[in-house]
């Protein structure tokens, strides 16, 4: 009787035991395996405000990347899961979102940014927590971290060959115009040492910012001073008022022909084109590039997001950009940022524009250059092309390192202790 | 004692089985290693190959930063802005130039570099240390897109130093690696210094083989033109560097993901098409791709020792199971036979233990699998090429259609800024000329203005601008003739009248630049003019002509009305003949159904015949959207199936399988007593016979010729291609191109004299320029003649070429291969040079000539031309490079130029009647009387009775095979041989029985259970060798 009271406590302790392990394991799948099964990573980029008509598309471009490679079965096994922030068209929420994502979202790796204000209100977070940023939009150079990989064009690869490209062609006398901000800024004064070196005179530089937009004053300006060439560096809606009022004063692309380096597809579809047709952009990528592998990609970008989608460089930079961190840690073989770092030096990636490759010293991608003509379909035809990817060259030789973030402080000063012109 | 003895017995049988258990443990672990190497030594090996990579790239990546480093301190130096300073304002002095000589030159010591360039801001060589290049210019057309022009413009544009790409430059006779780099001297831009890199050192790094085994190589490419281009000569291949591939073909080598930046590690093919282990890189700074790689044999060597190992001791066990059988009284056969008895084992159906039912069922599923892997092959292939070709297709019509996109943006932003008037009438010269420089496809542009709208004082007024050489040329057209001319017929003013009536045009004139034309008007949309813009047709029809290069097919352009743009019959396009005509002609309905359907402009894939050729062709139509023209493919389901050797490889599996599967099926129904002895026999004959001819009739349909290494030439196209290549080549070697000569061949007869002879008769003729050849020698040679009449030739002249026709007879050695005789398929070859072929001289088939030039309607025979004993396939033409083995004594013979001999080839098959009816009629008599005598033989015959005969059968078999062999002589045994030998043996067998029945009459078994077997085996046994051995040669 004893004997089989045993057996019977026996066979309870088992099932016991048993529905236990059960329970463990059913807690370790739901809890920590799930957990594990997915790597974060942000994309930080405006969904409000001025900017986010230009950003939403890069975040699409950015999407579309990691929806490949979810598809070929993630990275390390797990599967990448985005956290989109909204950035609000302002520096100081992008610095917010950006010590979000990293100190609370614990992502591995943030995608993002527009302008250099941005750029620079994030750089100092993820320098402070040893993260990193992919940078697509093209930027003045000067500046490099460990902790940001610039996947978009600096000076050298788009400013300096658009200029030189128009010394050679268009002619010597310049008329530099842009947005009172870091970018056009820092640009123009390298395009100034840059016309100088070939000889050129650069006739007037005049900025426009939102408090000092008198676009009639600058056309006329313009036409005094009888410039052969205009480097065009406005950001945003303003290129479109100067367009027009360009051409109400008779100034057309064969009188005075006008290189932009702001103008992509996407302006031209939003602000239309037929003040714009005959004029010139410098990019590394064009959607109209004749590549089998471009093709692809606006056949994908197309595909997914209608036909009448355009695609610009910084699209195309954002969607490599995850290509190359990803290849990173395929070859890392972990997230962990210092393990990166070290894979991600000469990751190159066959892109739409051409074979691009992160600069082993600088994170600054190796780019293609390419100079387009506006055509009255919104699309560019290509004029030149590098054919293969120019090295960065973050700090111009014309100044030293320390001459140049001399210069940076001097217009932070100015600018009131930000990076643009109120 | 018997327990003793039972014991003993039990002992001595556990010992006879240990080492089977041994055995079996043995197999147990050899399977277990087996399978752990072949999952872990490709990884194991990549690894090892990865490190040996990255050791690699690192020692390429420092030599590349300390040709920077160089490079960089040259530029910087003092002493070269200051001489470089010298030369531009040409005051360099002569002592100066030695100095700045002197200094490279030292500091060519230690750098090690092969030559220092100092190129100006016009791109003019002005210092090198190869005096014969200084002042040559890489402004003009052949020496901008060099690699050094390409290089020195990206180092320009963007102010940083630029590897350019490596290989042939057309201005240095040597292939050049160069490291481009500013010179910046008081804060201008003086020009570029090209530091001209020593390759031997990464050669030397690449010849690295330590850890590579004995296949082990590292090979370097970068990318060209599309094309794989291999850097550094490699372990296999010392003539490996330049060596060219396509690049994203049907089989991409391994290290075309290396070039295209990719990393990694994995298996693949190489240039040699032989599967390999490898670890691949990029290598950023000079875009070269690098692969560290084995041969997957030699990786595999493991593996392959421990199935040897495997097999042994599989035999091993095999051959121990026997010897237990044997010693210890059967206990494998007692265990069946107890399993036998066990209930479940006799609840079997009978039928299913049946052995024969067996392995009648498993040759069933074998003959199915098969038949459905058969057609799923040939299917998927089919598929795979449809797929390609509408793929090629697609990318053609899009490639053109970007070259017309492109003209025609450029026509409507004319007419947008002219309606807008955003262009002024002062500006047209200056937009016309920019708008020609930004695209290279335009000719000319001319903006026509109707009667009084440039002005209502000027009646007409048509600016025009084309290109000439490098410049722009001007001129008014209506000083040339009055552009509004209503006259319908009037070809020249066409563009315009056409242009009013429709808004816009494209014309297609044969004979005239083919245009594009648009109505322009003012912003009340009243008519001002037409913008007319010419433009080049060269690469629409290159693209119509490539998008079928890769295939036997063609490609065809058809305009909006259908009219034949590019076709490889160029009657068809010079008489401006539409697709609906041709059909008509050729009274296809279907062709006509096409036509009608296509002139919807939509993509369409059909099939059709036509009454000349009755063969099934396939087509693919892509309309170009943006003037409805299409672009076709045409091609022959023969095309694009399986290889005629894949074909025959499944082919005879099925008919292995299926002989098998009937002769089982016939064992079986024998093994159940369904079918008696002799209908087993006679069935079984039967079958073998019938598979023999089964067997030789797939021969016959598949038989082919392996192809050599020869260009063929089978159309206009795939000629134009070539020569294209040739002149592609000759530039980048700074060569000029070779000098064509049309030839032609007419054939009247042939004759196969002797085993490496042939004698033959005909015409050549050869064409020569008047003005343009008027130095070159009139003759041609035949290399390979041993005896030739050619007669004085007769000259005739047409226009400016004078044509040279010999009147040729000879004998030409032509070596003949008859190993598969009688199934033997033969390609005659007559090589046709120019008699100064090191002249760089080469001769182009006249295909224009030829009223037809598909190979099937045999160019170059005379209509009466006929060849006993032999069916005429087809001919064609086909280039192959000439590879001397001697220099002939001059030492720079063949060293850069490559030379090409013509051939005429003349495909043949044999007809079987004569062998058949000389050779294997006679064969089969014989063995017929051997088992004839075989049969009327008897236990007791006398033996002189009965091998007399078969000494008489081996006499005529002799002589047959002596006059076999007298034909046909060659150092390998034919085909046909095979089945005298079996004869030769049979006798042998034959004579033996003969002896062993006299000698012993009373054995028994022999002459009850022997004898009979062989009299029931004679023929199955003679099919059987015959099968296998056809088999074994045709596979």
């Amino acid at each position: 009787m004893i004997q089989k009271k045993i057996t019977v406590r026996k066979r309870y302790i088992i099932l016991l035991l048993s529905a236990l392990c059960l329970a463990l394991l059913l807690f370790y799948y739901i809890f920590l395996i799930r957990s594990e099964d997915i790597i974060k990573v942000g994309i930080l980029h405006s969904l409000t405000g001025p900017l986010a008509q230009y950003e939403k598309p890069v975040i699409n471009a950015t999407m579309l990347a990691i929806e490949e490679i979810n598809k070929n079965g993630g990275i390390l096994g797990k599967k990448i899961h985005p956290i989109i922030r909204d950035g609000k068209s302002e520096s100081i929420y992008f610095s917010k979102e950006a010590h979000n994502l990293i100190t609370q979202e614990k992502v591995a790796v943030i995608f993002g940014c527009w302008s250099s204000q941005d750029r620079k209100a994030v750089k100092p977070i993820v320098e402070k927590y040893n993260s990193l940023l992919f940078y697509p939009v093209q930027s003045e150079g000067l500046e490099d971290s460990p902790n940001i990989v610039y996947t978009s064009t600096i000076p050298n690869q788009q400013g300096i060959p658009a200029a030189i490209w128009c010394l050679q062609n268009l002619g010597k006398k310049f008329f530099l115009v842009g947005s009172d901000a870091l970018f056009p800024r820092a640009t123009n004064e390298i395009l100034k040492d840059t016309i100088a070196l070939f000889n050129g005179t650069v006739v007037a530089e005049e900025y426009i910012s939102p408090e000092n937009k008198n676009l009639d004053l600058l056309v006329q300006k313009i036409i005094e001073t009888k410039p052969q060439v205009i480097i065009n560096t406005i950001i945003g809606s303003d290129n479109l008022t100067l367009f027009m009022k360009m051409r109400k004063a008779g100034i057309t692309s064969e009188k005075i022909p006008t290189m932009s380096l702001c103008i992509d597809e996407s302006e031209l579809q939003k602000h239309g084109v037929e003040y714009m047709v005959g004029d010139y952009s410098a990019w590394s990528h064009f959607q109209s590039i004749e590549r089998p592998e471009n093709k692809i990609f606006v056949e994908k970008i197309q595909k997914k997001y209608g036909h009448d989608f355009t695609i610009s460089d910084a699209m195309e930079a954002a969607y490599f950009g995850v290509h190359l961190w990803i290849q990173a840690v395929n070859k890392a073989q972990t997230i962990n940022t210092a393990n990166v770092q070290t894979a991600l030096k000469n990751q190159a990636f066959d892109a739409p524009e051409g074979i691009i490759h992160v600069d082993d010293t600088t994170l600054h991608t190796w780019s293609v250059s390419s100079i387009g003509k506006i055509r009255s379909d919104k699309q560019f035809t290509i004029l030149w092309n590098s054919i293969r990817a120019i090295r960065p060259m973050v700090y111009p030789f014309f100044k030293t390192q320390a001459e140049w973030h001399a210069l940076l402080d001097k217009w932070y000063k100015q600018w009131d202790n930000r990076w643009s012109q109120k | 004692m018997i327990k003793n003895t039972h014991h003993h017995k039990l002992h001595f049988t556990f010992l006879m089985q240990l080492p089977l258990y041994i055995l079996l443990l043995c197999l147990l672990s050899l399977t277990a290693w087996y399978f752990y190497l072949n999952y872990s030594l490709f990884p194991t090996t990549e690894k090892r190959l990865q490190k040996i990579m990255l050791s690699t790239e690192r020692t390429i990546n420092s030599y590349l930063k300390t040709i920077e480093k160089n490079a960089h301190a040259l530029a910087e130096h003092s002493h070269t802005k200051h001489f470089f300073n010298e030369l531009l304002s040409q005051n360099a002095s002569k002592k100066s130039l030695k100095d700045f000589t002197s200094f490279i030159l030292l500091q060519q010591e230690s750098m090690n570099f092969k030559n220092i360039l100092l190129i100006d801001e016009k791109k003019t060589i002005q210092f090198s240390l190869d005096k014969n290049i200084i002042h040559q210019t890489l402004n003009i057309q052949d020496h901008r897109h060099s690699f050094l022009g390409l290089s020195y413009e990206r180092s320009m544009m963007s102010l940083t130093p630029d590897f350019s790409e490596y290989g042939h430059d057309p201005l240095f006779e040597h292939p050049t690696l160069f490291l481009t780099i500013p010179v910046i001297n008081n804060k201008k831009f003086i020009g570029i210094l090209a530091y001209e890199c020593n390759i031997d050192k990464i050669a030397t790094i690449t010849n690295q083989f330590t850890g590579l085994g004995d296949t082990g190589e590292i090979v370097l490419a970068e990318e060209s033109d599309a094309f794989i281009l291999y850097i550094t000569p490699s372990r296999h291949d010392p003539d490996l560097a330049f060596k060219r591939r396509k690049l994203f073909s049907k089989n991409p080598p391994s290290i075309q993901k290396s070039i295209l930046g990719e990393q990694g590690t994995g298996t693949a093919i190489d240039y040699r098409n032989i599967p390999i282990v490898g670890a691949w890189t990029f290598i950023p700074k000079v875009n070269w791709g690098m692969i560290v790689k084995m041969d997957q044999s030699e990786v595999q060597k493991p593996l392959t020792f421990i199935l040897k190992l495997l097999l042994l001791c599989i035999i091993c066990i095999i051959v121990w199971i026997i010897i237990i059988e044997y010693f210890c009284h059967k206990p494998f056969t007692h265990y069946i036979h107890s399993l036998q008895k066990k209930p479940f084992v006799k609840k079997i159906p009978s039928t299913i233990k049946n052995p024969f039912f067996l392995m009648l069922l498993l040759s069933c599923i074998l003959l199915m699998k098969t038949i459905i892997s058969y057609y799923h092959t040939s299917i998927t292939t089919i598929n795979e090429e449809k797929q390609n070709i509408i793929s090629d297709i697609k990318n053609g019509a899009q490639e053109i259609n970007q070259i017309l996109k492109k003209i025609s943006f450029t026509a409507q932003s004319i007419a947008d800024d002219l309606k807008l008037q955003r262009l002024s009438h002062d500006d047209i010269t200056k937009r016309l000329k920019r708008d020609l420089s930004e695209n290279n496809n335009i000719l000319g542009i001319t903006i026509a203005f109707a009667p009084y709208k440039y002005n209502p004082e000027t009646k007409l007024y048509a600016p025009s601008i084309y290109k000439s050489d490098n410049s722009y040329k001007e001129m008014m057209i209506e000083d040339l003739y009055d552009y509004t001319n209503p006259d319908p017929n009037n070809k020249t003013t066409a563009w315009y009248r056409k242009a009013l009536q429709v808004k816009q045009v494209w014309l297609n004139t044969y004979n005239m630049p083919p245009s594009y034309s648009i109505a322009f008007f003012n912003t009340n949309n009243e008519l001002q003019g037409v913008i007319n813009i010419t433009y080049k047709f060269n690469p629409i029809e290159r693209i119509t002509a490539y998008s079928s290069l890769d295939r036997k097919g063609y490609s065809v352009l058809l305009s909006e009305n259908e009219t034949f743009l590019s076709h490889p019959i160029n009657s068809l396009v010079s008489s401006e003949k539409t697709l609906m005509e041709y059909a008509q002609e050729n009274g296809s309905q279907t062709l006509i159904k096409i036509a009608q359907i296509l002139s919807k402009h939509r993509p369409l894939f059909a099939s059709y015949r036509t009454q000349n050729d009755p063969q099934l062709m396939w087509m693919y139509a892509e309309p170009i959207p943006v003037n409805n023209w299409t672009l076709i493919a045409i091609f022959s389901k023969e095309d694009i199936s399986l290889t005629s050797h894949i074909i025959r490889h499944h082919y005879f599996w099925i008919l292995i399988y299926s002989i098998g599967s009937i002769l089982l099926a016939c064992a079986y129904l024998f093994s159940i007593q369904k079918i008696r002895l002799i209908i087993l026999i006679i069935a079984i004959n039967l079958f073998l016979s019938l598979g023999l001819i089964i067997t030789w009739r797939i021969i016959q349909l598949t038989a082919s010729i392996k192809k050599g290494r020869s260009t063929i030439v089978l159309d206009q196209a795939s000629l134009d291609k070539f020569l294209e290549d040739l002149e592609a080549e000759a530039i980048r070697k700074h060569e000029s191109p070779p000098i064509q000569i049309p030839c032609g061949l007419l054939l009247y007869s042939l004759d196969m004299t002797e085993p490496d002879h042939m004698t033959i008769s005909g015409y050549i003729w050869t064409k020569y320029h008047l003005k343009n050849h008027k130095d070159i020698t009139h003759k041609i040679q035949l290399p390979h003649a041993i005896s030739l009449i050619n007669d004085y030739p007769t000259t005739s002249i047409n226009g400016d070429w004078e044509t040279v026709t010999w009147n040729i007879r000879g004998t030409i050695y032509e070596k003949q291969f008859y190993s598969q005789f009688p199934f033997d398929k033969q390609q005659m070859q007559i090589t046709i040079e120019h008699h100064d072929i090191a002249k760089n001289i080469i001769l182009i088939p006249d295909l224009e000539d030829y009223k037809k030039i598909s190979p099937e309607e045999t160019p170059g025979l005379d209509k009466n031309f006929t060849l006993s004993e032999f069916n005429i396939e087809r001919t064609f033409f086909t280039y192959k490079q000439l590879e001397p083995v001697t220099n002939f004594g001059f030492i720079e013979y063949g060293k850069t130029t490559d030379h090409f001999q013509l051939i005429y080839n003349l495909i043949i098959t044999r007809g079987l009647l004569g062998p058949f009816v000389l050779y294997v009629l006679p064969l089969l008599v014989v063995l017929f009387s051997l088992f004839a005598v075989l049969l009327v033989s008897k236990r007791h015959s006398k033996p002189l009775n009965i091998i007399a005969p078969y000494t008489g059968l081996f006499f005529a078999l002799i002589l047959l095979h002596r006059t076999l062999r007298e034909q046909y002589s060659t150092s390998a045994t034919l085909y046909i041989e095979y089945s005298f030998f079996f004869t030769y043996i049979t006798i042998i067998i034959l004579v033996i029985h003969t002896v062993i029945t006299h000698l012993y009459p009373h054995w028994n078994y022999y002459q009850q259970k022997v004898f009979p077997l062989a009299k029931i085996l004679f023929w199955p046994l003679q099919l059987i060798s015959w099968l296998i051995t056809t088999f074994i040669i045709f596979y």
